[in-house]
């Protein structure tokens, strides 16, 4: 009888243990984590005739992008020292339909296109701000990223400096008033960043 | 033999009118069935308009640069009247009144251009997620009630217009 208890008591015990250890997640899968929309660091919007995509780059995540399946420790650490003071969101702009770059998508006139890719490359970063509790945080780093029509997206890389210590979520807003959208918010779990999946690393 | 075979028929021929009656009984229920499922409902445009919560931030937003320019006007008044009564010279008095007149065209233009900015970016968002609205909740028809016409008298029960405002509000916070 005894024997029996304490088999049962170590089968739970193991159980537990083996809940509570973080997931370790190779390189490919911890991408795919990340950009799952359901673990909080990626928000897809349609809206009118656009669709407007966010996505939280947490450290390891910019580690693995870089060095991808040779990532190893020493990488890790680098990378984590030179991004601390940073919070890192992938922001992306495309039309709904069709396989037109958004440069031209829609457009009346060269001026128009002009007009478009001046608002894009230098006067959008005055409308992207990150509310984070009472603070209102403007990017310290704004770049609009060409890809000369090979695909339809647009892409930014935004830069906000991370505050020090992190509420539990941040919210993006673009204040549009370019494309008529008006106000677009992109909700990132910020809790999350201290329960990432664990790396699977090269040794 | 011969008996044999004329039962055989006799029995295909009743199974083949069995199945036919299946098949017409199937096709009768998948199409009654299929216009039960069509779900029709109404939202009060007004009210869901108003009570968007776009709407109530931008409303606030462009009351505050109404005052911020109603309160420009108002200094020129004054330094107009000032300058009325310490009898400043005409010319000076002239071009404070020029611009007066000038600025007051230029606000209320100003404040016209972005009320129709605003409610144009406040629809562009609200169909968006009325659209979602639809699709989430399996809504085939969603009517706008607003008695211009439209849809003048609805059983109240259709009414989904307390839902839709909780169902936009959440999209618009990006809560959903």
């Amino acid at each position: 009888m005894m024997s029996r208890n304490l088999l049962i008591i170590s089968t739970i015990l193991a159980w537990c243990m083996s809940a509570c250890q973080p997931t370790v997640l190779a390189p490919r899968e911890f991408l795919q984590w990340v950009e799952n929309p359901a673990n909080g660091f990626n928000n897809q919007r349609e809206i009118g005739q656009y669709t407007l995509g966010a996505q939280l780059m947490p450290i390891p995540y910019q580690a693995v992008q870089l060095h991808q399946a040779s990532l190893n420790a020493h990488h890790l650490n680098e990378m984590k020292a030179e991004l601390k003071e940073s919070l890192d969101i992938h922001f992306t702009m495309g039309p709904q339909e069709g396989n037109v770059s958004f440069l031209k998508y829609n457009l009346g006139s060269i001026a128009e296109y002009q007009e478009r890719l001046t608002y894009l490359s230098f006067d959008m970063e005055d409308y992207l701000y990150l509310l984070h509790g009472n603070d209102t945080l403007r990017p310290n780093l704004y770049h609009f990223e060409r890809s000369f029509d090979l695909e339809p997206d647009a892409h930014f890389f935004l830069s906000f400096p991370r505050p020090e210590q992190l509420e539990e979520e941040a919210i993006l807003i673009l204040d549009d008033h370019f494309f008529g959208l008006g106000p677009v918010r992109f909700r990132f779990d910020l809790g999350r960043l201290s329960h990432l999946p664990a790396l699977n690393l090269q040794s | 033999m011969k008996v044999h075979n004329h039962v055989k028929a006799s029995q295909m021929r009743w199974a083949g009118i069995l199945m036919l009656i299946l098949l017409l009984g199937g096709l009768i229920g998948w199409s009654l069935g299929s216009r039960q499922s069509n779900k029709v409902a109404y939202i009060q445009t007004a009210k869901v308009f108003a009570e968007f919560q776009m709407t109530q931030e931008l409303d606030a937003k462009l009351d505050n640069t109404r005052q911020a320019r109603q309160t420009i006007i108002e200094n020129l008044n004054l330094r107009m009247q000032a300058m009325q009564s310490r009898r400043a010279p005409l010319d000076s008095l002239d071009a404070i009144r020029r611009e007066l007149s000038h600025r007051q065209d230029q606000f209320s233009e100003d404040n016209a251009f972005q009320s129709e900015q605003y409610t144009d970016q406040i629809w562009t968002q609200l169909n968006q997620y009325l659209q979602d609205y639809c699709e989430t909740e399996g809504v085939t028809y969603l009517f706008g009630a607003n008695g211009t016409g439209n849809l003048m008298g609805a059983d109240q029960s259709y009414d989904l217009t307390d839902e839709v405002i909780a169902f936009v509000n959440q999209k618009y916070q990006n809560k959903l």
